[in-house]
Protein backbone atom coordinates (compact mmCIF):
# COMPACT_ATOMS: atom_id res chain seq x y z
CA UNK A 1 0.00 0.00 0.00
CA UNK A 2 2.42 2.57 0.78
CA UNK A 3 4.54 1.71 -2.49
CA UNK A 4 1.41 3.01 -4.02
CA UNK A 5 0.83 6.37 -2.07
CA UNK A 6 4.12 7.94 -3.78
CA UNK A 7 3.37 7.36 -7.50
CA UNK A 8 -0.28 8.95 -7.13
CA UNK A 9 1.20 12.34 -5.20
CA UNK A 10 3.45 13.02 -8.08
CA UNK A 11 0.78 13.24 -10.44
CA UNK A 12 -0.47 16.74 -9.24
CA UNK A 13 1.10 19.17 -11.50
CA UNK A 14 2.43 22.13 -8.72
CA UNK A 15 2.02 25.16 -10.92
CA UNK A 16 3.57 27.69 -7.69
CA UNK A 17 7.11 26.99 -8.67
CA UNK A 18 6.51 27.36 -12.47
CA UNK A 19 4.74 30.80 -11.44
CA UNK A 20 7.73 31.92 -9.22
CA UNK A 21 10.16 31.46 -11.75
CA UNK A 22 8.01 32.95 -14.38
CA UNK A 23 8.21 35.82 -12.37
CA UNK A 24 11.90 36.09 -11.70
CA UNK A 25 12.02 36.05 -15.99
CA UNK A 26 9.78 38.76 -15.95
CA UNK A 27 11.33 40.97 -13.91
CA UNK A 28 15.36 39.86 -15.10
CA UNK A 29 13.97 40.90 -18.92
CA UNK A 30 12.49 43.98 -17.61
CA UNK A 31 15.78 45.25 -15.81
CA UNK A 32 18.12 43.93 -18.92
CA UNK A 33 15.98 45.88 -21.42
CA UNK A 34 16.12 49.18 -19.69
CA UNK A 35 19.66 48.97 -19.55
CA UNK A 36 19.68 48.03 -22.86
CA UNK A 37 17.36 50.83 -23.44
CA UNK A 38 20.30 53.72 -21.78
CA UNK A 39 23.39 52.03 -23.82
CA UNK A 40 25.23 53.21 -20.79
CA UNK A 41 28.96 52.35 -20.58
CA UNK A 42 30.14 51.00 -17.32
CA UNK A 43 33.07 52.46 -16.85
CA UNK A 44 32.42 56.06 -17.24
CA UNK A 45 31.87 58.04 -13.64
CA UNK A 46 29.35 61.08 -14.68
CA UNK A 47 29.83 64.30 -13.34
CA UNK A 48 28.38 66.02 -10.32
CA UNK A 49 25.39 68.40 -10.50
CA UNK A 50 22.78 69.71 -8.09
CA UNK A 51 20.53 71.68 -10.52
CA UNK A 52 20.09 68.57 -13.00
CA UNK A 53 16.45 67.41 -13.80
CA UNK A 54 15.01 64.03 -13.98
CA UNK A 55 16.15 62.41 -17.13
CA UNK A 56 12.75 62.62 -19.64
CA UNK A 57 13.35 59.17 -21.94
CA UNK A 58 12.33 60.40 -25.57
CA UNK A 59 11.76 57.68 -27.75
CA UNK A 60 14.78 57.78 -30.85
CA UNK A 61 17.25 59.72 -28.16
CA UNK A 62 21.18 58.99 -28.93
CA UNK A 63 23.07 58.44 -25.92
CA UNK A 64 26.47 59.28 -27.00
CA UNK A 65 29.38 57.48 -24.19
CA UNK A 66 32.55 59.90 -24.39
CA UNK A 67 35.21 57.85 -22.09
CA UNK A 68 38.24 59.52 -20.70
CA UNK A 69 40.61 58.47 -23.32
CA UNK A 70 38.10 60.37 -26.00
CA UNK A 71 36.76 57.52 -27.89
CA UNK A 72 32.78 57.56 -27.93
CA UNK A 73 30.15 54.11 -27.50
CA UNK A 74 27.35 54.67 -28.95
CA UNK A 75 25.03 51.43 -28.61
CA UNK A 76 27.93 49.60 -27.14
CA UNK A 77 30.46 50.01 -30.79
CA UNK A 78 33.09 52.29 -30.57
CA UNK A 79 33.33 55.26 -33.11
CA UNK A 80 35.77 58.61 -33.58
CA UNK A 81 35.20 61.74 -34.28
CA UNK A 82 34.77 61.12 -38.09
CA UNK A 83 32.69 57.78 -37.76
CA UNK A 84 30.39 59.78 -35.12
CA UNK A 85 29.78 62.55 -37.31
CA UNK A 86 29.13 60.25 -40.25
CA UNK A 87 26.56 58.25 -37.60
CA UNK A 88 25.12 61.32 -36.76
CA UNK A 89 24.33 62.18 -40.15
CA UNK A 90 22.93 59.41 -41.69
CA UNK A 91 20.87 59.14 -39.03
CA UNK A 92 19.63 62.61 -39.18
CA UNK A 93 18.96 62.81 -42.55
CA UNK A 94 16.98 59.15 -42.44
CA UNK A 95 14.39 61.11 -40.46
CA UNK A 96 14.27 64.51 -41.37
CA UNK A 97 11.22 65.72 -40.26
CA UNK A 98 12.08 64.37 -36.52
CA UNK A 99 13.86 66.36 -34.52
CA UNK A 100 16.55 63.95 -33.00
CA UNK A 101 17.66 64.58 -29.26
CA UNK A 102 21.21 63.51 -28.03
CA UNK A 103 22.35 63.34 -25.31
CA UNK A 104 25.85 63.33 -24.23
CA UNK A 105 27.18 60.76 -21.19
CA UNK A 106 31.13 61.83 -20.61
CA UNK A 107 33.18 60.66 -17.50
CA UNK A 108 33.96 63.84 -15.61
CA UNK A 109 37.65 63.67 -15.96
CA UNK A 110 37.00 63.74 -19.82
CA UNK A 111 39.25 66.73 -21.22
CA UNK A 112 36.76 69.21 -22.69
CA UNK A 113 38.57 68.72 -26.22
CA UNK A 114 37.40 65.31 -26.76
CA UNK A 115 33.38 66.67 -25.21
CA UNK A 116 34.37 69.18 -27.43
CA UNK A 117 34.27 67.44 -30.61
CA UNK A 118 31.24 65.46 -29.74
CA UNK A 119 29.62 68.72 -29.91
CA UNK A 120 30.75 69.89 -32.58
CA UNK A 121 29.66 66.76 -34.73
CA UNK A 122 26.04 67.37 -33.26
CA UNK A 123 25.80 71.00 -34.22
CA UNK A 124 27.05 70.03 -37.07
CA UNK A 125 24.40 67.40 -38.25
CA UNK A 126 21.68 70.16 -37.11
CA UNK A 127 21.15 68.46 -33.65
CA UNK A 128 19.95 71.34 -31.27
CA UNK A 129 18.74 69.37 -28.32
CA UNK A 130 21.70 68.50 -26.53
CA UNK A 131 21.85 67.49 -23.20
CA UNK A 132 24.54 66.34 -20.27
CA UNK A 133 24.28 63.37 -18.04
CA UNK A 134 25.20 64.30 -14.49
CA UNK A 135 24.70 62.85 -10.87
CA UNK A 136 22.61 65.12 -8.24
CA UNK A 137 24.94 64.36 -5.50
CA UNK A 138 28.66 62.31 -5.63
CA UNK B 1 -10.35 10.97 11.05
CA UNK B 2 -10.57 12.68 7.63
CA UNK B 3 -11.88 15.57 8.66
CA UNK B 4 -9.17 16.09 11.42
CA UNK B 5 -6.50 15.73 9.05
CA UNK B 6 -6.57 19.32 6.82
CA UNK B 7 -6.10 20.84 10.30
CA UNK B 8 -3.47 19.22 10.23
CA UNK B 9 -1.42 20.48 7.33
CA UNK B 10 -2.49 24.24 7.94
CA UNK B 11 -0.92 24.48 11.46
CA UNK B 12 2.66 23.87 9.89
CA UNK B 13 4.11 26.86 8.44
CA UNK B 14 5.71 26.63 4.80
CA UNK B 15 8.94 28.81 5.19
CA UNK B 16 9.84 27.89 0.84
CA UNK B 17 6.95 30.94 -0.59
CA UNK B 18 8.14 33.25 2.01
CA UNK B 19 11.91 33.10 1.26
CA UNK B 20 10.82 32.75 -2.52
CA UNK B 21 8.76 36.17 -1.78
CA UNK B 22 11.58 37.78 0.21
CA UNK B 23 14.41 37.43 -2.67
CA UNK B 24 11.96 38.98 -4.64
CA UNK B 25 11.80 41.91 -2.95
CA UNK B 26 15.68 41.83 -2.16
CA UNK B 27 16.15 41.79 -6.21
CA UNK B 28 13.30 44.21 -6.83
CA UNK B 29 14.67 47.10 -4.19
CA UNK B 30 18.38 46.42 -5.24
CA UNK B 31 17.57 47.12 -9.33
CA UNK B 32 15.13 50.29 -8.30
CA UNK B 33 18.29 52.10 -6.01
CA UNK B 34 21.19 51.41 -8.85
CA UNK B 35 18.50 53.27 -11.06
CA UNK B 36 17.62 56.23 -8.64
CA UNK B 37 21.68 56.79 -7.95
CA UNK B 38 22.25 58.22 -11.87
CA UNK B 39 20.54 59.28 -14.86
CA UNK B 40 19.75 62.76 -14.38
CA UNK B 41 20.27 65.37 -17.36
CA UNK B 42 21.00 69.21 -17.90
CA UNK B 43 19.17 70.53 -21.16
CA UNK B 44 20.56 73.03 -23.79
CA UNK B 45 20.12 74.20 -26.55
CA UNK B 46 22.78 74.73 -28.89
CA UNK B 47 22.81 76.79 -31.99
CA UNK B 48 23.78 74.52 -35.21
CA UNK B 49 25.50 75.13 -38.30
CA UNK B 50 23.50 75.23 -40.76
CA UNK B 51 22.71 78.63 -39.63
CA UNK B 52 26.06 79.96 -40.85
CA UNK B 53 26.00 82.88 -39.25
CA UNK B 54 25.65 82.75 -35.40
CA UNK B 55 24.42 86.53 -34.26
CA UNK B 56 26.75 87.54 -31.07
CA UNK B 57 24.99 89.79 -28.95
CA UNK B 58 26.48 92.27 -26.52
CA UNK B 59 24.55 90.79 -23.95
CA UNK B 60 25.61 87.45 -23.80
CA UNK B 61 28.14 85.92 -21.20
CA UNK B 62 31.36 84.74 -21.93
CA UNK B 63 32.39 81.60 -19.37
CA UNK B 64 35.74 81.37 -19.90
CA UNK B 65 37.65 78.19 -17.89
CA UNK B 66 41.52 78.69 -18.26
CA UNK B 67 43.79 75.52 -18.27
CA UNK B 68 44.19 75.42 -14.35
CA UNK B 69 39.82 74.96 -14.40
CA UNK B 70 39.47 78.71 -13.22
CA UNK B 71 36.22 79.92 -14.34
CA UNK B 72 35.95 83.47 -15.15
CA UNK B 73 33.34 86.07 -16.32
CA UNK B 74 35.19 88.94 -17.36
CA UNK B 75 37.87 89.60 -14.94
CA UNK B 76 35.56 88.07 -11.76
CA UNK B 77 36.92 84.42 -10.70
CA UNK B 78 34.32 82.54 -9.77
CA UNK B 79 34.77 79.47 -6.50
CA UNK B 80 33.14 76.62 -7.19
CA UNK B 81 32.39 74.50 -3.55
CA UNK B 82 33.00 70.86 -3.16
CA UNK B 83 29.37 69.94 -4.54
CA UNK B 84 30.49 71.79 -7.31
CA UNK B 85 27.96 74.32 -7.14
CA UNK B 86 28.79 77.87 -8.08
CA UNK B 87 26.18 80.25 -6.02
CA UNK B 88 27.21 83.71 -7.35
CA UNK B 89 27.37 82.85 -10.60
CA UNK B 90 24.22 80.99 -10.74
CA UNK B 91 23.02 84.91 -8.48
CA UNK B 92 24.41 86.72 -11.43
CA UNK B 93 22.86 84.71 -14.39
CA UNK B 94 19.65 84.62 -12.48
CA UNK B 95 19.38 88.61 -12.64
CA UNK B 96 20.68 88.76 -16.03
CA UNK B 97 17.86 85.81 -17.06
CA UNK B 98 15.05 88.48 -15.56
CA UNK B 99 16.20 90.97 -17.81
CA UNK B 100 16.57 88.89 -21.32
CA UNK B 101 14.25 86.11 -20.99
CA UNK B 102 16.39 84.49 -23.96
CA UNK B 103 19.49 84.96 -22.17
CA UNK B 104 22.33 82.94 -23.76
CA UNK B 105 25.83 81.83 -22.32
CA UNK B 106 28.84 81.41 -24.19
CA UNK B 107 31.34 78.90 -22.88
CA UNK B 108 34.96 79.53 -23.43
CA UNK B 109 36.79 76.32 -21.70
CA UNK B 110 40.26 75.27 -22.15
CA UNK B 111 41.36 72.31 -23.91
CA UNK B 112 42.45 70.45 -21.34
CA UNK B 113 39.57 71.40 -18.87
CA UNK B 114 37.89 68.08 -17.10
CA UNK B 115 34.45 67.92 -17.77
CA UNK B 116 33.30 68.60 -14.35
CA UNK B 117 33.97 72.00 -14.55
CA UNK B 118 32.62 72.92 -17.98
CA UNK B 119 29.36 70.34 -15.97
CA UNK B 120 29.34 72.99 -13.22
CA UNK B 121 29.12 75.89 -15.38
CA UNK B 122 26.23 74.12 -17.16
CA UNK B 123 24.88 73.52 -13.71
CA UNK B 124 24.35 77.25 -12.33
CA UNK B 125 23.30 77.94 -16.50
CA UNK B 126 20.39 75.06 -15.45
CA UNK B 127 19.51 76.73 -12.16
CA UNK B 128 19.72 80.10 -13.55
CA UNK B 129 16.97 78.51 -16.52
CA UNK B 130 19.54 79.48 -19.15
CA UNK B 131 19.46 76.77 -21.88
CA UNK B 132 20.43 78.57 -24.57
CA UNK B 133 24.38 77.53 -24.35
CA UNK B 134 27.36 78.01 -27.06
CA UNK B 135 30.71 76.48 -27.17
CA UNK B 136 33.58 78.06 -27.90
CA UNK B 137 36.43 76.11 -30.12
Amino acid sequence: MKMKEIPEEEVGFQMSPMIDIVFQLIIFFMVVSTFNTLQVEEDIIVPTAFYSKEKETIPGEMLINVKQNGKFVVNQREYDENTLANLLFTTVKKNPDVQLYVTIRADKRTPHKYVLKAIKACSEAGVSKLSFMAVQRE
Amino acid sequence: MKVQEPEEETTDMQMAPMIDIVFQLIIFFMCATTFQKFERELKTNIPVMSQQVVERKIEDVVVRIDKEGRIFVGNKQYVPDKEWNIPELIVMLSRLKKFFPDQSVIIDADKEVEHQRVVAVLNACAAADISNISFVE
